[in-house]
């Protein structure tokens, strides 16, 4: 197994994670709180001191109520303790994204390319500066997977454990987390399977199932302080998915951009305003087409790799997780018929990217002109990433090459007013 | 065996047991936080009942008495159920975000026509069946089947409230909760309803309650006096004809 605390790889990923944390912090503070960051603030209080859900996202889980709660009660409700969870577990999954691809594949270029591609991607970014769940959820998965990962390859029970708790941790962040979940579970039972082990069997169920139910569940205690049973929560749970499967958005949400089928096909964004000091604030998380658009190409590369019987034996095992990872967290999303935002593409694209650097690599490792041509690569993403950067932090009004894309999310009601002057 | 399968064995037990003693202490956790006080069927002598003048008033009551957790079922024209926007609106110019508390919000917006909505806010009722005449459950029953996350069934409409849960229904298809509930029932249910038949229906289904509130509603101009008459007979009827106190 390739080692994952090595200083060529910990020294060039910790600088890189680094890069991630001045883009995701830089005047975060100065961006006004969103409508989406002060209803969180309202829904943490509600749901905390009264165990009711809502005013917003209330079909969501409840992770991201305990711990703003807990933030904004200790600290106040200023930027740092609303948008710090998000900024925290927005910068370390950088790290853990090279990380997990090093315990799958062993290839260190392609580990500090994913990490690199995650650090500088304005969906990311974004929401890495709001006061929502999407890179909890990203980073508990991420987290989740690996520590299943090493557990096996190092046959450590407790990180297998840790494992579970950080997915009952993802599922309680988002719904998401659920779909990396089941592939690591089937995993677990595949690789108990193949060694005939019992005794392995029982502890992947008992670690994958229980301890993520049991966190879970927890999260849900100030909901049963109001009186509820189990067989009340099982049912809340049911008017939850039904919601989440159902919902088609409020009046103020953007109607471009709904698809998730064409995440990596073209070039997508979802936008955020609010007013602020008498002044249109808006961000817009825009993906990169440079680095989306080779998601789909690079899943086929690597797939079609496997069905040759390209890759050692090692490689192989952790590329088909990898593959597995990205299509059972994408295809649910891809397929439903209800409008999905491109902030939900962050559950699935840590992934993509995982696949898009390892493809990079592969096609260039053997070329004479690969080692130029890796770091081209990654100069055009650098360059095309700071081009967009303005949008991702709300200062798009400032660079005229970008007002074309941000009018295209100017919401329902404000087209017929026409662009301001 | 070897000595890590004895482990994965000792440890898949131990998970085990601590998800077998956790998923039932909550269950109990929460029905803990039930508080009610002695209840019984309708015609019990020792049932307590009490008569008010406005729906509001039915929430006081309730409030004074110490309930939580509670399912409540209302019999009545109206569902008492206006959410006021600006209760739930949040927005915010700069830092730090400004958080009021919601439940103090809803109970300063208390109104006749929203009081079971601040039941429920507040945490008074948790769930809230809302029996109404059937040309009013027919009316109901075409709005939600264009509403989103509310669902239709025979003689049943759920339409939760952010999760909690929430029906509407008419007498007839009306199912005694297993639990005590608090009962109120308006005047302006006898406008298709005769005392006599409600109070069988209701013995019938075998409801029981710590309390049940009789409101008048005088402040409803569309309920009448011998609306309100025949809400009186059905308090002398209650507890065995023992009467309102």
């Amino acid at each position: 197994m390739e080692r994952i605390d090595q200083p060529r790889l910990l020294l060039p990923l910790l600088a890189i994670t680094l890069l991630a944390a001045l883009l995701r912090l830089q005047g975060v503070a100065d961006q006004p709180p969103l409508s989406d960051e002060a209803q969180v603030a309202l829904s943490a209080g509600n749901y905390m001191d009264h165990g009711q859900f809502g005013p917003t996202m209330w079909y969501h889980p409840n992770l991201r109520n305990i711990v703003i709660h807990g933030l904004g009660s200790a600290f106040g409700y200023g930027p740092y303790a609303l948008r710090g969870m998000s900024l925290f577990s927005g910068i370390l999954s950088i790290l853990v994204a090279g990380l997990l691809l090093q315990v799958l594949t062993g290839s260190r270029a392609a580990s500090l390319l994913a990490a690199f591609l995650l650090a500088v991607e304005q969906v990311h970014i974004t929401f890495s500066r709001q006061a929502i769940q999407e890179t909890w959820t990203t980073f508990f998965m991420l987290l989740g997977v690996l520590l299943a990962v090493l557990a096996w390859k190092k046959d450590r029970h407790g990180m297998l454990a840790a494992s579970g708790i950080v997915f009952g941790l993802g599922l309680a962040s988002k719904f998401h987390a659920a779909f990396p979940l089941m592939v690591v579970l089937c995993a677990g039972i595949f690789l108990s399977g193949k060694e005939r082990s019992v005794p392995k069997g029982l502890f992947a169920v008992s670690c994958l199932v229980l301890l993520p139910l049991i966190v879970y569940l927890l999260t849900y205690l100030p909901w049963f302080g109001r009186g509820y049973d189990l067989a009340e929560w099982v049912r809340m749970q049911s008017v939850l998915f039904h919601k989440m499967t159902t919902h088609t958005g409020n009046p103020l949400d953007q109607v471009v951009d709904t698809s998730a089928w064409q995440w990596f096909l073209r070039p997508m964004g979802y936008a955020n305003f609010v007013f602020a000091e008498g002044r249109p604030f808006v961000t817009v998380a825009f993906s990169n087409p440079v680095v989306w658009l080779l998601v789909l190409p690079a899943t086929v590369f690597l797939a079609h790799g496997l069905l040759k019987e390209r890759y050692p034996e090692q490689e192989r095992q952790g590329i088909m997780l990898l593959l597995a990872l990205f299509v059972v967290s994408y295809a649910p999303l891809a397929l439903s018929p209800r409008p999905i935002w491109l902030l939900s593409s962050l559950a699935v694209l840590p992934f993509g990217l995982m696949i898009a650097a390892e493809a990079v690599v592969r096609w260039t490792q053997d070329a004479p002109w690969g080692r130029k041509a890796l770091w081209g690569y990654g100069a055009i993403v650098l360059v095309t990433s700071l081009a967009l950067y303005p949008m991702a932090i709300g200062k798009a009004k400032e660079y005229g090459y970008l007002h074309a894309i941000v009018e295209r999310f100017r919401p329902p009601f404000e087209q017929e007013r026409g662009p301001n002057p | 065996m070897t000595n890590k399968d004895r482990t994965s064995y000792f440890l898949s037990a131990a998970i085990i047991i601590v998800a077998a003693a956790v998923v039932p202490a909550i269950d109990v956790y929460g029905r803990k936080n039930r508080i009610q006080g002695p209840a019984c069927i309708l015609d019990d002598l020792r049932l307590n009942s009490m008569t008010i003048d406005r729906p509001e008033d039915a929430y006081r009551v309730w409030k004074q008495k110490g309930y939580r957790g509670r399912i409540v079922v209302a019999l009545g024209r109206r569902l008492n159920f206006v959410q006021r926007d600006e209760a739930l609106s949040g927005g915010a110019a700069s830092f730090p975000v400004k958080v009021p508390d919601l439940v103090r919000t809803s109970e300063q917006g208390l109104r006749s026509n929203n009081y079971l909505l601040v039941a429920m806010q507040t945490g008074i009722a948790r769930k809230v069946v809302s029996v109404v005449p059937n040309d009013v459950l027919q009316e109901k029953m075409a709005t939600a089947r264009s509403t989103e996350g509310a669902s239709t069934s025979a003689g049943r409409i759920d339409a939760p409230y952010f999760g909690s849960p929430r029906a509407i229904t008419a007498l007839q298809f009306l199912r005694a909760p297993d639990e005590p509930v608090l009962l109120y029932i308006n005047a302006s249910f006898f406008r298709d309803h005769e005392p006599e038949d409600v109070l069988a229906q209701l013995g019938r289904i075998g409801i029981r309650t710590d309390l049940v509130v009789l409101c008048r509603s005088l402040d409803d101009d569309d309920v009448t006096e011998s609306q309100r008459e025949r809400l009186r007979r059905f308090g002398e009827m209650l507890g065995g004809g023992r009467g309102t106190n």
